[in-house]
């Protein structure tokens, strides 16, 4: 009996300032989320206006190759044109077929 | 002789206890459970050796210890500055909140949040699951904790490491170490704790929903996003600035396409040193004095509750949702809401292909994971400021 007064006096005291607290935070956080997610539905309508006076290019201002990465292109291209080389070189070496 | 018995007093042989050894022991089991059954091995490595180092009986006088920080001693007329161990310097960027918003900086630079954008309906799964956070709350209220302790408790249910780390430093830093390895251990089984209770509360009807193909979202889109998400977010809920600010700048690096390098470095490098220090820290501050107490079991008890809650909570309002939508939603995606990305995305994916195989949840279960994440911090932002 006395167990379960002190839950209940202990439940009443959390409930005192608890529940708001908790009632409150709970509120706030689905207001932004909320807020968010009405902000993200509307955006591509604003965008797709604003697209009409400034169109959204495919390659644009972000994306110049960014020069470690010209680097590698560029050695990619050599490693293609060495095998290349190497490979006609093979094959003006190689005896012709038929004799 | 008598020296050699004098050493033998200072080992840590001697200076042993049965809490030391059994926290030793957790200790190997973390690193035995990430190696064998690949738990989350990226934080239970770190952590469970950080547990064996911080559990060995040290020297009184020598600064060793986590907690062996640096002081200033004022004894006649004079100041001495004692150094702190190297392991408080270490510890200092969890003690004061540092490391959780730099893991922040590397999460949002890995993270794509085109799968919210494009259907924003389920950012408010995201905010459902957090429902979590607050109920745990209350029960931790109901066993007796303070209202600070209680908050930190709360956000275990955020399945947030960094963000339970980032606020129980703040407000209950005597419980970090309950906190964090009850966080971190419950986001590892979130793949166990999750699917029964998805199957008790869904339908097999609704689990075979089918949502329809997200839209393409444009570059413009992801690159108003982190500024407009953090204005809104942060003028509502200011404590949430330091999280939030960190985690939408990692993005912007991402998105803008013009910072590259630092998003690359953002999310690989620096969230890797930070979340070695962190979790070795950490570790190292569960020390047996301060983990074993009857509190850790409550705290161990409530992170359980906390996650079985959020998961009911973002299915349930999935099937709310739903009984005002047209286009349904498969309650699975609302499970999701918890925040431990991306292991419950995966999971909605599992318990959908086991009814249907053909039913690709994962993307669609995204949007609620990455919601849940800025919910979470939200969350942790409005206990700081009302609690601290």
């Amino acid at each position: 009996m006395n167990a379960l007064s002190d839950l209940t006096l202990v439940g009443s005291a959390a409930q005192h300032q608890g529940l708001p607290i908790a009632l409150v935070g709970l509120s706030i956080v689905f207001l932004a989320l909320l807020l968010i997610s009405v902000f993200i539905g509307f955006l591509p309508r604003v965008l797709s206006v604003f697209a009409k006076y400034y169109p959204e290019s495919e390659g644009g201002h972000g994306s110049p190759v960014h020069p470690e990465r010209q680097i590698d292109d560029e050695l990619v291209i050599a490693g293609l044109g060495f095998v290349l080389h190497t490979e006609f070189q093979k094959q003006l070496q190689a005896p012709p077929k038929g004799r | 002789m008598d020296v050699l018995l004098e050493f033998l007093k200072t080992t840590g042989f001697a200076s042993m206890t049965f809490g030391n050894a059994i926290m030793i022991l957790i200790g190997i089991a973390f690193v035995a459970l990430a190696i064998i059954k690949d738990y989350e091995p990226l934080l239970l490595v770190p952590i469970g050796m950080g547990a064996i180092v911080g559990n060995i009986p040290v020297i009184e006088g020598m600064s060793l210890s986590v907690y062996d920080a640096h002081d200033w001693i004022i004894e006649n007329g004079t100041i001495t500055y004692v150094p702190g161990s190297v392991l408080s310097y270490i510890y200092f960027g969890v003690q004061y909140g540092l490391y959780p918003p730099l893991i922040f900086l590397g999460i949002g630079a890995m993270t794509d949040f085109s799968t919210m954008l494009s259907n924003p309906k389920l950012v408010l799964l995201g905010a459902a699951a957090q429902i979590g956070v607050f109920l745990t709350f209350l029960g931790a209220l109901l066993l007796g904790f303070t209202y600070p302790e209680a908050g930190a408790i709360g956000i275990i249910g955020g399945a947030d490491g960094p963000t339970a780390i980032f606020l129980s430093a703040k407000l209950a830093p005597h419980l970090l170490g309950a906190i964090a390895i009850a966080a971190y251990s419950y986001m590892a089984l979130v793949p166990v704790i999750q699917p029964p209770i998805m199957r008790l509360l869904t339908t097999r009807e609704e689990r075979l929903i089918r949502m329809k193909p997200p839209r393409k979202v444009s570059k413009r889109e992801k690159m108003i996003f982190p500024i407009a998400a953090f204005l809104i977010t942060t003028l509502i809920a200011p404590g949430a600035i330091v999280l939030l600010g960190m985690l939408f700048f990692g993005n912007l690096l991402k998105e803008s396409l013009v910072t590259e390098r630092l998003a690359n470095t953002a999310r690989t490098a620096m969230i890797d040193i930070v979340t070695i220090l962190l979790g070795f820290s950490v570790g190292a501050s569960t020390q047996a004095q301060t983990f074993l107490r009857p509190q850790s079991l409550g705290i161990f008890a409530l992170g359980a509750a906390s996650f079985a809650v959020a998961t009911a909570g973002g299915v349930l309002f999935a099937k709310f949702m739903n009984l005002f939508l047209t286009e349904k939603i498969n309650p699975l995606v609302g499970a999701a809401g918890v925040s431990a990305v991306p292991d419950s995305a995966r999971v909605v994916q599992m318990v959908g292909q086991q009814e249907d195989p053909h039913n690709f949840l994962l993307m669609h279960a995204m949007a609620p994971n990455v919601a849940g994440v800025i919910g979470s911090a939200i969350a942790a932002g409005v206990l700081w400021a009302v609690l601290v």
